[in-house]
Formats: C-alpha cells, structure tokens, sequence
C-alpha cells in the first residue's frame, strides 16, 4: 500500500544517498511531510509562433508544426526576479535537481502562500527520475506577479509505490534536465497510430 | 587572436596624433608624451624591460625600436617642437614595420 | 566641405541614432548604467566638438572616439541577453581573478552565429592611450572597461568545447600585462641568450630575418595554451587536435598543432620544456605569479550515477569540466555499471546529460556561494 512518507524517512533516504536532491540550500526545506521545492531559473515563455497553432498531433491538415516554436528561453539568477502575467502559463524548473528512489513517486502542487496568489501547477515525477523537476506554472490572477528566483514556491510529497520501477525501462524523452525542456508530445508512439487511422478513414 | 596587430596600428596613429597636437602648442598632451618618451629612453639605456610601467608597453618599446638613436641624443623630460617633429617623421616613416 | 569631413558628420549622426535608441537598454547591473550614462556623455562631448575646423589628425581622433561608441554600445545591447550562460562566464571569471582586478572590468556575452566562434573581444581593453585621449580631449574617463565574451549561440550549452575560452582568458590576461609584448621584446633585442633552445617551437628563430609578427603571435599562442592548461589540463590539446586534424604546419599566426600539444602535455605532467620555461620566467617577473596548475581533478562516479558533483572549491570549479572530459572520453558502459538498472542511454543522450550535469554542478556552486553570503 503506497503512503505519503515523512521527515525522517525523507531524511534517511537523503542521508542514504537513495534521494538526491542538490543543492539543498536549508535543511528547514525539509518539512514534516515533504519537502519545499525552489524556483529556478531557467524559463520557456510562450511566444506568437508563425505557424497558426501547436499541433500536439500527426495529422497535417494544418501543417507540421513543433512545440519548441511557440517558447522562448529566458534565464535570470538567483535573487532575480521573473514576472508572470496574467493567465501566462510558463515552463520553468525547480532550483533542485533531484534523483529519487526506484520505488518512490513525488507529487509536487504550489505551497500555500503562491497558490493564494492565483498561482497553479501540479506535476509528478516518477520513481527513479533524475533531473530538475519540471514544471508548468500558470497564473490565473487578473494582476501580474513577480516571483523571486530561489523562492520556496513548490512544495513534493513521496509516494512510496508497492515495487521498484525501471525509469530508464524505455528509451526516455527527458534525462538529467535541468531546464524546461519543449514538450516532446510528437513523439508519442500512439500518435503515429491516430494519425493512421485518420489517414486511413480520409482516404489518403 | 588578430586583435593585438590592428591595436599596434592604432596606437601609432594616436601617439603620431598626440605629437602633432603637442608640436601645434596643445600643452595638455605634454605629460603624457614625456612620461611615455622618458620610459621609452630608460629602454633605451639599458634599463629592463621587466622594469617599467606597463602603461603603453607596446609604445614604449616601439619608439625605442624606431627612434633608439633620437632618444639617446633628446632630453625628453622637455623635448623642442623640432625634437617632436623629427620624432613624429622617424615614427611615420618606420609605422608600417610595426611588427616586421 | 571636404569628403572626409562630410563622412566623419555621417558617422556622427549614425551614432547619434544607436545612442537615442540605446535609452531604452535596462540594466538592473549598475556597473553598466553608469558605462553607458558615461558613454552618452561621451557622445555629447564628441558632438560638441566636432566642427569645420578639424585637421586630419583631429578627424582621426574623433573616428575612433566613434568608433568606441559604436563598439561599445555593440557589446552593452548584446548584454541585454536574458539566454546568458552564466555558469561558463562564471568559471571564467574566476580564473580572470586569478590574474587581474575583476572590478576593473564588466563583463558581458554574447552568443554568435558562427560554430567555434570562441573569443574575447579585447577591442578596447587596453589601450591606455585611446582613454588618455578621450580623458585630454573630453575630461571624461570610464572607471571600468568593458570586455566581451563570444559564444557560439549552438554551443552555448556545450561546456565541453568551452575549453577554447580559457584559451582566449589568456589572450586577455596577455594584453592587460603585455606578457607576449616583453617576451617577444627580451628575444628580438637579444636580451634573451638561450634563443636556440626554443627552436624547435619557434623555428622561426632560425631564419636569416627575424619575423617579429609571427614571434609575437606564436609566443602568444603559447602562452594562452599554458594559461589554460592550468585550469583545464590538456583538454584543450584534445579540442585542438580534432579541430585542426593534429597539424603539424604553422601558420603566421598560430605555431603547429603538434608543438602547442606537446608544450600542454609537458606542462601538465611536470617535464621540462624550453617554452614552458621561457613563458614562465618573463610571466613570474612580471606578474609575480606562477604558471602552474590551478585545478583539482575530480574522482567521483556521480556522473555516472545521473547527479551533478558537490564542488568544494574553485579548484574543483574548473575541474569539473575536466571531468565531464573525462566521463565522454570514457566508455559509456560506465553509466549503467553506476545506476542500479541498466539505463542504455544512447551516445547523443549522454552528449546532453554530461553538458547538462556539467552545468547544474557549477549552477549549484555558484547557487550555495551566493546562498550563504547573503544569509
């Protein structure tokens, strides 16, 4: 039965060297039921493309388009500032890079303070993953906000899952990130699938 | 890595620049000329060049390489306009060996 | 009015629209504010003098006072880059500190178009006469100088092939104490007497004529080499040997890949060198510092085991690019051996997780240092 883990087991893992997580810039970023994660620096802001829309299928009817056209990168430091407009939705990362355990799940949501703000994201990470964690951080304030680059923003709970996992089981899109990475959507083997059949089903 | 040829270049051309201000009577580029002449002549008389004022190095070493004899024979802690002048012409004769 | 003249009012008004639209530029650095309210300033003074009246050596004198604003404001517009590679800039600058007073200068990158285009731009680094000028001519002096780092914008993430910038940091550490300018000096006049042991890396110390360019420039290469094997060890020699096929010819500029490889591999095994020895006298008289190494090779399987490296201290800064060396010269078996299932990354998957753990390793140093000083 899986169960949300707590300090002190979060803290025998880190000390273990079965969860990595660095920097780990306070030990207080350990709570008593998971752990507050920071804000990095590294951001992929959505932009006009040229192309008129982000196709997350292979069909063509409107063209081939690939995610990576519709995001810009931008990087600031830490104790800079990054602002999220209203309704922006933003590809960041958190400040950590983290290698969890094969048999633990993290479940990462906005700690309090920021999802008061009109700020959402939620995303999980898989058992065994390695890399910053990815995150889309959206902000559904009518004002803008300005976030701090280091701030304690996220906040992860474990899931210990009922067997190990083999994250590199399958070839893998994302390996060590440690900046938002495009969605790589395209590559889903489903879609080739789909995208016959429509073919099939439109003759063509 | 072609930087240190063209900033030799121009150097020349401002030092050439400096001494005709100086010779049509601009006392404002006086100090900086003699500090230049006199590190250049300490040079010249055998002085280490591990030894001076790494200020316009290049320079330094320059004029004593054109000029060695006219620095040996000026006093160029006040050098004459006519001193300036001959000065001027060893270095625009002699600008294109720069670093022959 | 004379041709020259009516181009020198061209020039003038060229930059009178890059500095109009330069008010726009926002720089949270104060530093390079007050570079540019300075520059403006300039630009004024310029303007104000240059009138009908101007001779030809005046007219030369305000180009290039023109020329600086348009260099200059060149390089601050590029440093409004929000994609700056902050770690490489910071290793770097942490082995320019080495050598020179860092408040002396600002620092700005830019990323090109051009692969390979690894350089520092020293246009205006030096040339302690040019600011005399602007200082005599304007009464204006600028505090800092500014000094820009290439990239190529396809490799900016590529911290293996950023060796070659420890290359070019030499170049500019160079310049600021004309080390090249003696050395060649203390050989041209003689003053050096040992000239026959260096030729066989100068060979050009052979001929009837001495080519002083090309002494300077070759003595130069060397020096820049060395400059960088001190804090990369003979990664560069790598670099350089697949860049340039392991040549054996030298240029007007650049002495044989073979020589420069073997001038790194004695410095950094210790043997001795004619060289080495050269560059390492005239470099200790005049900056009574020592070539020597200044990096700490790591040992350490987290690599292998998908998670950046905790450096300790600037020595294991610049080593920490030796190690990602070392991981993508190794065989790639290794990565499963440090995991405990096998990951069977393919070669250009481990190509992005060496450079990406390369830089998270020297992201969290630089993230920790500047954590705990502002606590």
């Amino acid at each position: 039965m899986s169960s949300i883990i707590t300090s002190a087991a979060i803290k025998a893992l880190i000390s273990d060297q079965r969860l990595v997580i660095k920097p780990l810039l306070e030990e207080n970023q350990i709570t008593s039921v998971g752990i507050d994660f920071r804000l990095g620096g590294n951001f992929l802001v959505s932009v006009q493309g040229r192309e008129p829309l982000i196709n997350a299928s292979l069909n063509h009817e409107f063209g081939r388009s690939t995610s990576k056209h519709f995001f810009q990168e931008t990087r600031r430091q830490l104790g800079e500032t990054f602002i999220l407009h209203p309704n922006q939705t933003v590809l960041a990362t958190s400040l950590e890079y983290v290698k969890l355990p094969e048999n633990y799940l993290l479940a990462l949501c906005m700690r309090s303070s920021y999802s008061r703000l009109g700020l959402t994201m939620s995303t999980i990470a898989q058992p065994g993953y390695c890399g910053c964690l990815s995150i889309e951080l959206t902000n559904y304030n009518n004002n803008p906000i300005n976030l701090s680059i280091g701030s304690r923003v996220f906040q992860g709970l474990f899931y210990e899952t009922d067997k190990e996992s083999r994250y590199f089981e399958k070839p893998r899109k994302y390996v060590c990130n440690v900046r938002p990475e495009p969605s790589a959507v395209i590559n889903d083997d489903d879609l080739n699938v789909l995208s016959n059949l429509w073919k099939s089903n439109n003759h063509l | 890595m072609l930087m240190s040829h063209n900033s030799s270049d121009q150097e020349i051309e401002f030092f050439l620049s400096f001494l005709y201000n100086a010779i049509k009577g601009d006392e404002r580029y006086n100090s900086f000329i003699i500090n230049l002449l006199e590190d250049a002549k300490s040079l010249a008389t055998g002085k280490s060049v591990f030894e001076l004022d790494k200020a316009s190095l290049n320079l330094k070493i320059l004029i004593d390489r054109f000029a060695h004899d006219w620095l040996l024979k000026v006093d160029v802690s006040k050098p004459s306009s006519e001193e300036l002048k001959q000065l001027q012409e060893i270095i625009s004769d002699n600008k294109n060996y720069a670093l022959a | 009015m004379l041709p020259i003249k009516r181009l020198l009012y061209l020039q003038l008004y060229q930059a009178e629209t890059l500095i109009s639209s330069s008010k726009k530029y926002n720089f949270s650095d104060k530093y390079k504010d007050q570079y540019l309210k300075t520059l403006v300033e300039l630009f004024s003074a310029i303007k104000a003098s240059i009138n009908e009246e101007l001779d030809d050596a005046k007219i030369f004198e305000k180009k290039s006072h023109l020329d600086f604003i348009f260099k200059s404001l060149e390089f601050l517009k590029d440093s409004t880059l929000n994609t700056i590679p902050f770690e490489v800039v910071g290793c770097l600058d942490r082995a320019m500190s080495d050598w020179i007073d860092p408040d002396k200068f600002i620092i700005v990158t830019s990323l090109q178009n051009n692969l390979y285009s690894f350089s520092y731009d020293l246009t205006y680094a030096k040339k302690d006469i040019f600011y005399t000028s602007l200082q005599t001519e304007y009464g204006i002096s600028f505090e800092r100088k500014l000094v820009q780092i290439n990239l190529p914008l396809n490799l900016s993430k590529d911290y293996l092939s950023s060796v070659a910038l420890y290359h070019e940091l030499g170049h500019f550490v160079d310049l600021q104490h004309s080390i090249t300018g003696v050395a060649e000096y203390n050989i041209s006049s003689n003053n050096y007497t040992n000239k026959a042991s260096l030729e066989k890396y100068l060979p050009l110390l052979k001929e009837t004529v001495l080519d002083r360019s090309k002494l300077y420039y070759h003595l130069g290469e060397y020096f820049c080499d060395l400059f960088a094997a001190q804090y990369i060890g003979d990664t560069l020699g790598l670099f350089l040997e697949y860049i340039t096929n392991n040549s054996a010819t030298e240029s007007p500029t650049h002495p044989s890949t073979v020589n420069r490889i073997q001038v790194i591999t004695d410095f950094v095994n210790g043997n001795d060198n004619p060289i080495i020895n050269y560059l390492q006298s005239v470099t200790s008289l005049i900056t009574n510092k020592k070539l020597e190494n200044r990096f700490d090779r790591i040992v350490s399987e987290d690599f292998y085991k998908l998670v950046p490296y905790d450096i300790e201290n600037d020595r294991q800064l610049h080593g920490t690019i030796v190690y990602g060396w070392e991981v993508w010269m190794e065989d790639f078996k290794k990565f499963n051996d440090g995991m405990k299932y096998d990951v069977n990354l393919s070669e250009d998957t481990i190509y992005r997780v060496v450079n990406n753990l390369v830089e998270k390793t020297i992201g969290n140093y630089f993230t920790v240092q500047n954590w705990e000083k502002s606590k």
